[in-house]
């Protein structure tokens, strides 16, 4: 057989490519369950810190125990109750343009909106060791008790502080913030109803 | 396969024809992970496990691969087992994936594994093939780390995250930048062809 014919070389191509194909599908659907999974506990782990609750065991559990989901508009909003069955905060999905891709998380508010409760990432792709540390702890702790002023954005130097060399991606951060705070606002009252 | 010809194939692609030292290879991903070492430390366990597989694999179907369309033929086998790694990674290993995040397309369009293929795997049995790419992951692994390593003291004053600055020494931010690299590994370059020249003289030339 000429390796170098043309009908060879279509055939070879189109049946190496439907085997790679082939095997690359099977795999992923294989483990779609595994992976979904694992995303949805991230989404969750997430919701659970900007509202502030450490999971005493199982992060699953104690999801089903404390959160309530609220559609609010087109958004997805979750809520958690206090003990008098109150709730005591809100956490909202944060999703914008980063340096490099989308950044998304969640914030956290209190119930009366009047301060941050906190914000976390489950999504962002910024330089690794410079925008990428926008994920780290110390970063994202500064946001918690920060007061939400309506008609006020949250600007760096006023006790939270930006990272140094990656002033793209900080202030990517800070404008997501404030957008989605401003948006969180005109729902209000929808939300402490 | 003959005695001896996994420790020839380690020793020159560690040290003879190391891709990054000596070849050139894989820069543009070198300038980019540096700058942690747990990163570098991902980034080429990613890199061995790929360019081993991938150079086994095309070295498996070598007497079948027409000429015309070989590389686009090895870059279908590339990134067939790098997205494998990265959805198995997704599946088992949720951590170490989003940590990896944005290194798995990286990883593809890593000169070095195309450079096995077309240098070695098109031509030699499987199992040498398969050695060949770990060896020359495994020089690519250790650049990185050295590099890495220097960054990392002197851009964050730590070591894999531990802070190891005790005398609270200021930190310099261009470490953290991708240019320092491109110095570190210009320095790195300089000290091995120096000590390889030397070799050469003492040796009268015989490592070649």
């Amino acid at each position: 057989m000429n390796r170098d014919s043309y009908i060879y070389t279509i055939v070879f191509t189109f049946v190496l490519t439907a085997v790679f194909g082939t095997v690359l599908a099977v795999t992923q659907a294989y483990f779609l369950p595994a992976i979904q999974e694992n995303e949805a506990r991230v989404e969750q782990a997430a919701i659970l810190k900007v509202l502030g609750i450490v999971p005493e065991s199982d992060l699953i559990q104690a999801f089903e125990e404390h959160v309530v989901p609220v559609t609010v508009g087109a958004q997805n909003a979750y809520a958690v109750h206090g003990v008098d069955g109150n709730p005591d905060g809100y956490a909202w999905p944060l999703k914008g343009q980063g340096l490099w891709g989308t950044i998304r998380g969640y914030i956290g508010v209190s119930a009366d909106f009047d301060r941050l409760l906190g914000l976390e990432f489950v999504e962002q792709n910024e330089t690794p060791g410079l925008g990428g540390r926008i994920g780290e702890a110390w970063f994202k702790e500064q946001f918690q008790n920060v007061p939400i002023v309506p008609g006020e954005e949250i600007v760096y130097g006023s006790g939270v502080d930006a990272i140094t060399g990656a002033t793209s991606s900080s202030n990517a951060v800070l404008n997501i913030l404030n957008q989605t705070i401003a948006e969180l606002m005109t729902y209000e009252e929808v939300l402490a109803r | 396969m003959k005695k001896g010809a996994i420790k020839t194939l380690l020793v020159r692609n560690v040290w003879h024809e190391n891709q990054v030292l000596r070849q050139i290879l894989g820069i543009c991903s070198l300038l980019a992970v540096t700058n942690l070492v747990s990163n570098s430390l991902v980034m080429g366990a990613g890199l061995i496990f790929s360019v081993a597989l991938s150079s086994f694999t095309i070295s498996l179907l070598r007497e079948f691969i027409p000429h015309r369309v070989r590389m686009i033929v090895q870059t279908l086998i590339i990134a067939t087992w790098v997205i494998l790694f990265d959805v198995i990674l997704k599946a088992t290993m949720p951590d170490i994936s989003r940590a990896l995040g944005p290194y798995v397309g990286l990883i593809i369009t890593n000169c070095i594994i195309m450079g096995r293929a077309e240098a070695f795997a098109q031509m030699n049995p499987p199992v040498e093939s398969f050695f060949d790419g770990v060896f020359a992951g495994l020089g690519y692994t250790i650049v990185l780390v050295i590099i890495a390593f220097v960054r990392e003291l002197m851009g964050f004053g730590t070591i894999l995250g531990y802070n190891v600055n005790f005398l609270e020494l200021e930190t310099w931010t261009i470490m953290v930048m991708p240019p320092a690299a491109f110095f570190l590994v210009g320095v790195m370059i300089w000290i091995v062809n120096n000590i390889a020249t030397r070799k050469q003289a003492v040796g009268g030339g015989k490592n070649g």
